[in-house]
């Protein structure tokens, strides 16, 4: 008895919460719902590697309801899954600078850059920098 | 009391869960190119490997095992991994130096190698080798849980394996350009019963035969990454 009480009070407030925070989301926009199954339609693309059109959506999805981290995080996976890595780094930029306590944007972002700072642009090396720094002496 | 404390929490939890709704782990293959433009037409000559060993220490049996171990990896990568057609070794090559910078300015060496194996691109290489097999006491700081009190402590350190310190080149032979360097340095753990094995020392050296393999044809890196699902 005392269990199934838990279980309907931790029940009710994992429902007040989500209605809360999804109306937090999409709040006052006209065009929440059809952003709303964009972003669902992107991310089914995306679990299936189709990363263009997973793209596309979230985009479309930006355009209806704009500045939404959540959103915002979607685009930035899907443009590094296309290799537009430039682009993705000044997304995740955006994103956190709206919302900078976003976990999955926050974990994202770090991962992201541990992956640019390695393979797109890595640290030059010391010799070149040291020459570079006497040029500028000179 | 208990209980109720416990209801609380709980119902905290699924309302902070909440609140990072809807985000899943995906897995996303992330695309590199290339460092060289090739289209897989192009003959590759690889060699000469050079030994290279550090300052103030002389060329050693390993160095010898090392430089000849590491063309034949290179071969089989660049063979098997970046399907280059690859120019058959020539045991007669004799480089006039021992030192790849200062080979690199020898634009009549690189030449000489394309007029005679027809090579588009030669890919050469500097190495050294040390092997690791060393055991000693360092200190280090040392909280206590009793009193909560820094101490500090011998900690036994082992380091059993080969260090290595490599610089690769490749060279445009017609021009003697040189079109990428790539310095790799990296060690590869052998535990105790496999330090006199010198064969295979190469083998499953991830770094090396990825960033290898990296300079000639496009890969993908697998990563997780957060995805909101709406």
């Amino acid at each position: 008895m005392r269990k199934k009480t838990i279980l309907a009070n931790v029940g009710m407030a994992l429902v007040l919460s989500a209605t809360i925070f999804t109306g937090a989301v999409y709040a006052g926009n006209p065009n929440s719902k059809e952003a709303s199954a964009e972003m669902k339609f992107g991310f089914k693309a995306a679990r299936r590697g189709y990363w263009q059109e997973a793209l596309m959506r979230f985009e479309h999805a930006n355009e209806l309801t704009p500045s939404q981290p959540r959103i915002l995080n979607n685009i930035a996976v899907a443009q590094e899954a296309n290799g537009l890595y430039e682009m993705a780094l000044l997304t995740y930029q955006e994103g956190l600078s709206l919302d900078p306590g976003n976990n999955a944007l926050q974990r994202n972002y770090m991962r992201f850059q541990e992956f640019y700072a390695s393979y797109i642009s890595p640290p030059e090396p010391v010799e070149n920098k040291e020459g570079q720094d006497a040029q500028q002496d000179n | 009391m208990r209980s109720k404390i416990i209801e609380l929490l709980v119902i905290l939890f699924a309302v902070a869960t909440v609140g990072n709704a809807g985000s899943r782990e995906v897995r996303i293959a992330l695309h590199l190119d290339p460092e060289l433009p090739l289209d897989g037409t192009e003959n590759v000559f690889v060699g000469p490997v050079l030994i290279e060993p550090r300052e103030g220490e002389n060329v050693q049996s390993v160095d010898l095992t090392a430089a000849r171990e590491f063309e034949t990896f290179l071969r089989k990568i660049l063979r098997r991994d970046a399907q280059l057609h690859l120019i058959p070794k020539r045991e007669d090559l004799r480089p006039p130096r021992n030192n790849l910078a200062a080979l690199l300015l020898d634009t009549e060496f690189w030449k000489a190698i394309r007029e005679e194996s027809a090579a588009d691109y030669v890919v050469a290489a500097s190495i050294d080798v040390k092997v690791l097999d060393r055991a000693g006491y360092t200190t280090e700081e040392y909280v206590s849980p009793q009193d909560g009190k820094t101490y500090f402590r011998q900690v036994m350190v082992e380091e059993t394996g080969f260090s290595y310190d490599i610089l690769l080149v490749v060279v445009e032979a017609k021009t003697a350009a040189v079109l990428h360097r790539e310095q790799i340095t990296d060690f590869q753990p052998k535990n105790e019963r496999k330090l006199e094995e010198y064969t295979d020392m190469f083998t499953d050296l991830y770094t090396l035969q990825n960033r290898l393999v990296g300079i000639f044809v496009p890969r993908a890196i697998q990563v997780k990454r957060a995805l909101y699902a709406d």
